[in-house]
């Protein structure tokens, strides 16, 4: 009797779990198999869900007969000054946000959740007056400037619940050991604090690296260009070499797979954390 | 004295935090009384000294039908896209907040629509959406669903509707992630204790399960509205906001102005409007916020 009733119910659930995965992950699995095909298979009007013939003439047209490698050298700079910037400023930020009391605190607490709500699109006038005054325009540190403020909210935020869940003892012994602030901040607390400043690293690095709209105003050499914004100008070539354009996609997305790999969950739990503030 | 200061709390307090405060008031707050600036000025492209013009940029702009259209835009693409992502987010929250073989893996990998890159995300699917050899042109003809191949993007009439789509696709798993959230902060004890009551599953799910995700779900959602109101990228390179200007939203606006057009005050004054409506929105949020965060605290 309950059997009759749980496996309908079973099949239901399978069916409905296999139409989510497919709708969230089959079109990543196409443009990996599409930056595998050969340009006559990409070209067929009736297409192969798996390749009979893979090659990898698409990335080497990518990395060796385009501009990617232009692009990734700029992305890496760019993403890598963010990524030391806001992990010098953030922890700072969010110690002191977790164990001092200063005048002003709340209001920083609520500018930093205001940043978080900020549309970029509404900085992107000022910011290209701005860059193009202080004579900044088309260099790649105008970008990381703008960058860091997309990556602080969140890394302050997730660095002060680390330091949050520090016991405050910990601290009280340092202290009667006769270490000042500063020395508990850097011999007691970075340590015990590495896995929220790999989370934080991780995450500046990805959001940097995907961030489209400053390096595409920001930026006008073409060597200088940013992965996103290189590549999202082949689709608006007249010939459009979808091979190729699969395969940078395919090579763009590696960090963000990284990330979901090493730090996924703790991620998740920040993201919503955040929300909530 | 030197030790005195280190060890004063709200000097070391002020000390560490002031770079990130100069840093958001410097790529902020700055570039937003700047902006203000330009609105009241005739700027076209970087001139240092442009002829004051007073209020025109908005006495122009505001009564215009184009205006008007792209605010209308801009209302229909929010309004498709928060009534389908809440819904599919929730959805997608009940479902992994089940217990299944592999659901664990299935928790953090849903993330990778929203996390990949946006232009990934747009080029992956402007080849899919191909009119020609696009594999989904390709599936809807060959089951029948579809007697023609469908210009996705191409076509006035069905372009909005294929944007919202793939912006779905990119933005419920996030709804789904804080849904998930939430259904696992609900006390174990509430489906006891609807047990031991006697209660169905869907008498539990309508009063146990619901009232516990609502505030989340309520959250998340107003901070989406305020997101999708002013997202750029997704519309930008699907179609730059064509075809005719049927996905012209009013953030496709000020780019074009801007960097199309080279006319930077009525791109000013564009943002300067948008910026309005999104401070009426934060204020709504924040007031609505410290409230029900004030009552649980008393």
């Amino acid at each position: 009797m309950k059997d009759a009733k749980t496996i309908p119910k079973r099949i239901i659930f399978t069916l409905l779990l296999l139409v989510v995965i497919g709708w969230y992950f089959f079109p990543v699995y196409w443009a990996l198999i599409t930056s595998f095909k050969t340009p006559l298979d990409l070209m067929s009007s009736r297409p192969t869900f798996f390749p009979k013939k893979m090659t990898l003439s698409s990335y080497e047209d990518v990395l060796l007969r385009s501009k990617f490698l232009y692009y990734l050298r700029s992305s890496i700079i760019i993403a890598s000054g963010v990524t030391i910037i806001t992990l010098i400023l953030a922890t700072g930020a969010a110690y002191s946000l977790s164990r001092l009391n200063f005048k002003g605190k709340r209001l920083f607490s609520n500018l930093i959740l205001l940043v978080y709500l900020f549309p970029g699109i509404l900085l992107a006038v000022p910011i290209f007056k701005m860059m193009t005054k202080i004579g900044l325009y088309d260099m790649l540190p105008s970008v990381v400037l703008v960058h860091v403020m997309i990556t602080l909210p969140f890394c302050i935020w997730t660095l002060r619940t680390f330091f949050d869940q520090i016991p405050r003892s910990l601290e009280d012994a340092a202290r009667i050991d006769g270490a000042s602030k500063l020395s508990v901040l850097y011999k007691l607390y970075l340590p015990l604090i590495g896995p929220g400043l790999v989370t934080s690293a991780i995450f500046s690095f990805v959001a940097s690296w995907n961030e489209y709209i400053f390096p595409l105003i920001l930026l006008s050499t073409p060597e200088k260009k940013t992965i996103p914004v290189g590549i999202a100008g082949w689709a608006s070539s007249y010939t459009i070499d979808w091979g190729q354009i699969t395969a940078a996609v395919i090579l763009a997305i590696i960090p963000v797979i990284i990330l979901i790999q090493l730090i996924g969950r703790r991620f998740v739990a920040g993201l919503s954390g955040a929300i909530k503030g | 004295m030197k030790k005195n200061i280190a060890e004063n709390e709200s000097v070391l307090g002020w000390i560490l935090s002031t770079p990130s405060v100069v840093w958001i008031l410097l790529i902020i707050v700055y570039p937003v009384i700047l902006t203000l600036w330009i609105s009241l000025h005739q700027q076209k492209m970087v001139e240092v000294n442009p002829p004051f013009i007073g209020l025109k940029n908005y006495i122009d702009l505001l009564p215009s039908a184009k205006f008007l259209f792209q605010l209308k835009l801009t209302l229909i693409w929010t309004f498709l896209n928060i009534v389908l992502i809440t819904p599919v987010g929730v959805l997608l929250g009940l479902l992994l907040n089940r217990q299944f073989k592999g659901v664990g893996i299935l928790r953090t990998w849903i993330l990778l629509s929203w996390i990949i890159p946006i232009v990934a995300t747009t080029l992956i699917w402007q080849w899919m959406l191909e009119p020609a050899v696009g594999i989904i042109n390709f599936l809807l003809y060959e089951t029948g669903i579809t007697r023609s191949y469908v210009n996705f993007l191409g076509d006035p009439s069905i372009s909005m509707l294929s944007i919202v789509v793939v912006n779905v696709w990119r933005w419920s798993p996030f709804m789904g992630i804080m849904t998930l959230a939430a259904l696992q902060n609900v006390p174990k004890e509430f489906y006891d204790a609807a047990r031991v009551d006697g209660a169905n599953a869907w008498q539990t799910f309508w009063h146990i399960t619901l009232p516990q995700i609502i505030p989340t779900v309520s959250v998340t959602s107003f901070i989406l509205i305020i997101w999708l109101f002013n997202m750029f990228p997704p519309i930008w390179l699907l179609t730059e906001g064509g075809p005719i200007e049927s996905t012209t939203t009013l953030p496709i606006a000020i780019y074009k102005e801007a960097f199309r057009l080279f006319r930077m005050g009525k791109a000013a004054t564009y943002s300067i409007i948008l910026l309005i409506v999104v401070s009426a929105f934060v204020a709504g949020y924040m007031m609505l916020f410290v409230k029900s965060r004030e009552e649980v605290v008393k």
